[in-house]
C-alpha cells in the first residue's frame, strides 16, 4: 500500500473561488496573461459571455472597440500561448451571477417570476441580489438575436476557433432542474395569450379559448415554453454556427430566490455536497459560483476541484471527443443508467422506477451512482460499459428506441426492462427477439414474474412493476426484490456506511499497463466538512484490492479482515484507490 | 418571524377569460425566523395539531399550510409565536415579498426591509410580560 501526494492545507485554497470559470470583465486585459498563468492545471477555461458588458443599449456592440477587456481575440491568443483551451459559454437565458441576469439594463423592464409566484432575486457570492428579467419579453428576444449575430460576426472576422457552448442556466430544487426561463410574469402570460389566440385561429384548439382543464393548460404552456426556448437556442446556434457545439445545462448551487432565506445564517455544507452530486445524476454541470466565497474556502473548494475536474469538463463540453480519449482518466462512476423522457418541471410527474422502489434503493445502496438519460443518444458515442445496468421503462419505448435497447443488449449491456404499460406490439417484438435468437429465459416468481435471459456475461431482465409498485409492498420487500435482481446481474461494488455529515463519491478509470490484473480502478473521495470526528466503513471488499491512499488529510485508515475503517477528524479528507477484479 | 403567504383562488383563472375570483385559499409558502432556528417539522407539527389533522407522515408538507381566510392565518401565526416564545411575526403577501426583492440590492438590506413589511402581529404573552415589567406596569401591578 502506497501513500502519495500527502495533501497540504495550502492546496485547499487553490482556485477556490471560481472553479474553471474566468470572468474577463473583472480583470484588466493587461493582467489576463498573469491571471491565466496562475490557474495551474486548470484546463479548459470557461468564459461566460456577459451580454450587457458588450452593449449598454442592446443596439451597438463593443468587441475590442473601446474597452480592451472586450477583446476576445487577445484572450484567445493568450490562452493558446499558455496551452490552455477556452470554451465560451453564451447564455440562452438569464445568468444568475450577473446583474439583471446579464442582459443590458435597457431591457431589464419585466421581472421574471417563478412558478411559485416568487420574483427571481438570486444572491451572488458577495451577497448582492441579482434580479432576473423575463426572456418572454419580445424586445429581449429581438435584441438577443442582434447580440448573437454580432458575437458570431466578431468570432468569424477574428478567426477565433474556440468552442462556443449555449449556457442554459437553472437550479435544482426537489430533485428537478428548473431553468430560469420558467416564468409566470405578466410578459409570459401576455405571450401565452397570443400563442393561444394563434392556435385558435389555426383551429387547433378544440374548444376555442376556453381551456377544459388544468392539465390541458399545463400541456399548452409546456408547448409554448419549448417553442420560446427553441427560438433562443436556434438564434444562438445559427449565428454562432462556426464555433457552436451545443447546449449545456448549468445547475447553480444556491440558485433559487429561497436560498437568500435558507442561507441567512450559514451555508448548509452537506446540502451543497448533496445537491452537487444530484446535479451529476441529472447530467448537469454543477457550479458553486453563487456560494459565498468564505463558505467555499477550504474543503468545499477541494470537493469541487476533485469532482468537476478537467476531464469532466472536457467530456461535458466537448461532445466530439470520444470516450476512448479519456480511458485512463478518472470519471464519475455511474453503475445505473435510467432512461427517462424529459418532462416540464412544472408538470407533476414521478420518474420511472420510483414507485417500484429502484430509485430509492440505488440512492441508499449505491449513493449517486445513478445517471438519468433523456434519450438513447448515449448508445452512439459511448462504448457499452458492461458493469452498468441500463434501466428502461417499457412505457416510453417506441420501435426505434426498442431497437436501440436490443442493440445495447447485444453489445454486452445489462438491461432491466419494466414492461408496465408497454405497447403490446413492442412486447410482441421482444418475445420474437428471444424466440428468433433461441435465447432461453428463466422465469422466477418473486413478488412478480421476472424473466431473465443470458447471453454470455450480459443479462436481459424483464418484469412488470405493477404488483411491486402497489402500496401493499413495503419498502423492505422492494429492497429485497432489488437485492435479488442485482445479485443476478452480478454488479460488484464496495458498500459504504458513513456517519451523518460525511460526503463521498466514486470515480473509476481503466487500469494502466501495470494494473492489468484489474478490470477497472475505483477511487473513493471522502470529506468530513463538520467540526466533529466521523467514521466511515467500507465493506464487501471481495473482488476488490486496496491499492493505495492518494490523499490523507486529518484522516486515518484501519484495514481489518473484509472491512476498512476510516476515521476523519474535522475537515478530514481521504482518497483511496481500489482495484476491481472479476 | 416571517410568514410569506399567497392567495390562490379555488377556481384556476384562465388568462383569457375574465373569471372573477370567488373563494380561495391563503397558503403559507415560506416561514422563517431570525430569532430562533426553526425546522419545518416544528411548524408542520404545530399546523397539524392546530388544524386537528391526524399525523399522517408529512402530508401537510405536501399540501401546504392552507387557511380559508387571512384572519385564520393570522390566528394561527399568533398561536404559533405564543407557543414558541417568539416576540412578533410579519405576515407578508407574495406581492409584498416580491416588492422587497425589487427594492433591495443586497442580502442585508433584504432582511432589513422585510421587517417593515406586511401585517405585524405581536406575541400577546410577551406584550403583557413586557408591559408588566415596564415602569408603569410595575407601578400599576402593585
Amino acid at each position: 500500500m502506497l501513500t502519495e501526494n500527502r495533501f497540504k492545507k495550502a492546496d485547499m485554497d487553490l482556485n477556490s473561488s471560481n472553479e474553471n470559470w474566468f470572468f474577463y470583465w473583472q480583470t484588466s486585459a493587461s493582467l489576463w496573461k498573469q491571471k491565466l498563468e496562475e490557474l495551474k492545471n486548470v484546463n479548459p477555461i470557461l468564459i461566460p459571455v456577459y451580454w450587457a458588458y458588450h452593449s449598454e443599449n442592446g443596439e451597438t456592440y463593443d468587441f475590442a472597440v473601446d474597452r480592451p477587456e472586450t477583446n476576445f481575440k487577445l484572450l484567445f491568443e493568450i490562452a493558446t500561448s499558455l496551452n490552455k483551451e477556452l470554451i465560451f459559454l453564451v447564455p440562452v437565458n438569464s445568468a444568475p451571477f450577473l446583474p439583471n441576469g446579464g442582459i443590458p439594463a435597457v431591457l431589464a423592464k419585466m421581472p421574471a417570476v417563478n412558478y411559485e409566484g416568487i420574483q427571481y432575486g438570486i444572491a451572488d457570492a458577495e451577497g448582492r441580489i441579482n434580479k432576473l428579467y423575463s426572456f418572454y419579453d419580445p424586445r429581449v428576444y429581438q435584441m438577443y438575436r442582434k447580440f448573437v449575430w454580432e458575437l458570431g460576426h466578431y468570432f468569424n472576422l477574428q478567426g477565433i476557433s474556440s468552442d462556443i457552448v449555449g449556457m442554459r442556466s437553472g437550479y435544482l430544487e426537489n430533485g428537478k432542474f428548473h431553468s430560469y426561463l420558467e416564468d409566470t410574469s405578466r410578459g409570459y402570460e401576455q405571450g401565452f395569450a397570443k400563442f393561444l389566440a394563434v392556435k385558435e385561429k389555426a383551429g387547433s384548439l378544440t374548444d376555442g379559448l376556453a381551456l377544459k382543464s388544468i392539465e390541458e393548460e399545463l400541456k399548452l404552456k409546456n408547448e409554448y415554453n419549448s417553442m420560446i426556448e427553441n427560438l433562443y437556442f436556434e438564434s444562438a446556434r445559427e449565428n454562432l454556427a462556426g464555433n457552436w457545439t451545443g447546449i449545456v445545462n448549468v445547475a447553480f448551487l444556491n440558485g433559487s430566490t429561497k436560498n437568500i432565506i435558507e442561507n441567512r445564517y450559514s451555508q448548509d455544507l452537506l446540502k451543497v455536497y448533496n445537491t452537487t452530486l444530484m446535479a451529476m445524476e441529472h447530467q448537469l454541470l454543477p457550479t458553486g459560483l453563487l456560494i459565498n466565497s468564505e463558505a467555499k474556502k477550504g474543503i468545499l473548494s477541494v470537493f469541487f476541484n476533485d469532482l468537476i475536474d478537467n476531464t469532466f469538463l472536457f467530456k461535458k463540453l466537448k461532445p466530439s471527443i470520444y470516450e476512448s480519449d479519456y480511458i485512463e482518466s478518472l470519471q464519475p462512476l455511474a453503475l445505473f443508467i435510467l432512461v427517462q423522457m424529459p418532462s416540464a418541471s412544472f408538470i407533476p410527474s414521478k420518474p420511472a422506477f420510483s414507485d417500484c422502489g429502484l430509485i430509492q434503493y440505488i440512492h441508499e445502496q449505491y449513493r449517486y451512482m445513478l445517471r438519468f438519460e433523456h434519450d438513447f443518444s448515449f448508445t452512439q458515442n459511448e462504448p457499452v460499459n458492461t458493469n452498468r445496468i441500463y434501466c428502461i421503462s417499457g412505457a416510453e419505448l417506441d420501435l426505434a428506441s426498442f431497437n436501440k435497447v436490443i442493440k445495447l443488449f447485444l453489445s454486452g449491456a445489462k438491461i432491466v426492462l419494466d414492461r408496465f404499460n408497454m405497447n403490446p406490439q413492442i412486447e410482441k417484438k421482444l418475445e420474437l427477439f428471444f424466440l428468433e435468437n433461441a435465447l432461453k429465459r428463466e422465469k422466477v416468481n418473486f413478488v412478480t414474474i421476472v424473466n431473465v435471459a443470458q447471453l454470455g456475461d450480459n443479462f436481459f431482465v424483464d418484469f412488470n412493476s405493477e404488483k411491486l409498485s402497489s402500496m401493499e409492498q413495503s419498502i423492505e420487500q422492494k429492497n429485497e426484490f432489488w437485492d435479488k435482481i442485482l445479485h443476478f446481474l452480478k454488479i460488484h461494488h464496495l458498500s459504504v456506511s458513513s456517519e451523518e455529515g460525511v460526503a463521498y463519491f466514486w470515480k473509476y478509470r481503466s487500469p494502466s499497463s501495470q494494473e492489468l490484473t484489474y478490470t477497472d480502478v475505483r477511487r473513493i473521495y471522502i470529506y468530513n466538512p463538520t467540526s466533529y470526528k466521523k467514521r466511515v466503513k467500507i465493506k464487501n471488499i471481495n473482488n476488490f484490492n486496496l491499492m493505495k491512499i492518494n490523499r490523507e488529510y486529518n484522516a486515518k485508515l484501519k484495514s481489518l479482515p473484509n472491512l476498512i475503517e476510516i476515521e476523519l477528524l474535522p475537515l478530514g479528507q481521504m482518497l483511496i484507490d481500489f482495484g476491481h477484479y472479476e | 418571524m416571517f410568514f410569506i403567504y399567497r392567495y390562490t383562488p379555488t377556481k384556476m383563472m384562465n388568462v383569457l377569460t375574465d373569471n372573477k375570483m370567488q373563494s380561495g385559499t391563503y397558503q403559507i409558502t415560506e416561514f422563517f425566523s431570525d430569532e430562533t432556528q426553526l425546522t419545518n417539522q416544528i411548524v408542520l407539527e404545530f399546523y397539524d395539531e392546530y388544524m386537528g389533522i391526524k399525523k399522517i407522515g408529512l402530508n401537510s408538507a405536501r399540501q401546504g399550510l392552507c387557511f380559508d381566510s387571512l384572519n385564520e392565518l393570522g390566528l394561527f401565526a399568533v398561536q404559533f409565536i405564543s407557543k414558541t416564545g417568539i416576540m412578533r411575526c410579519n405576515l407578508i403577501s407574495l406581492l409584498e415579498f416580491n416588492s422587497v426583492i425589487d427594492e433591495t440590492y443586497n442580502v442585508n438590506d433584504f432582511f432589513t426591509s422585510l421587517h417593515s413589511k406586511g401585517t405585524i402581529l405581536n406575541n400577546p404573552k410577551m406584550v403583557t410580560k413586557s408591559s408588566a415589567s415596564s415602569f408603569f406596569g410595575k407601578f400599576f401591578d402593585k
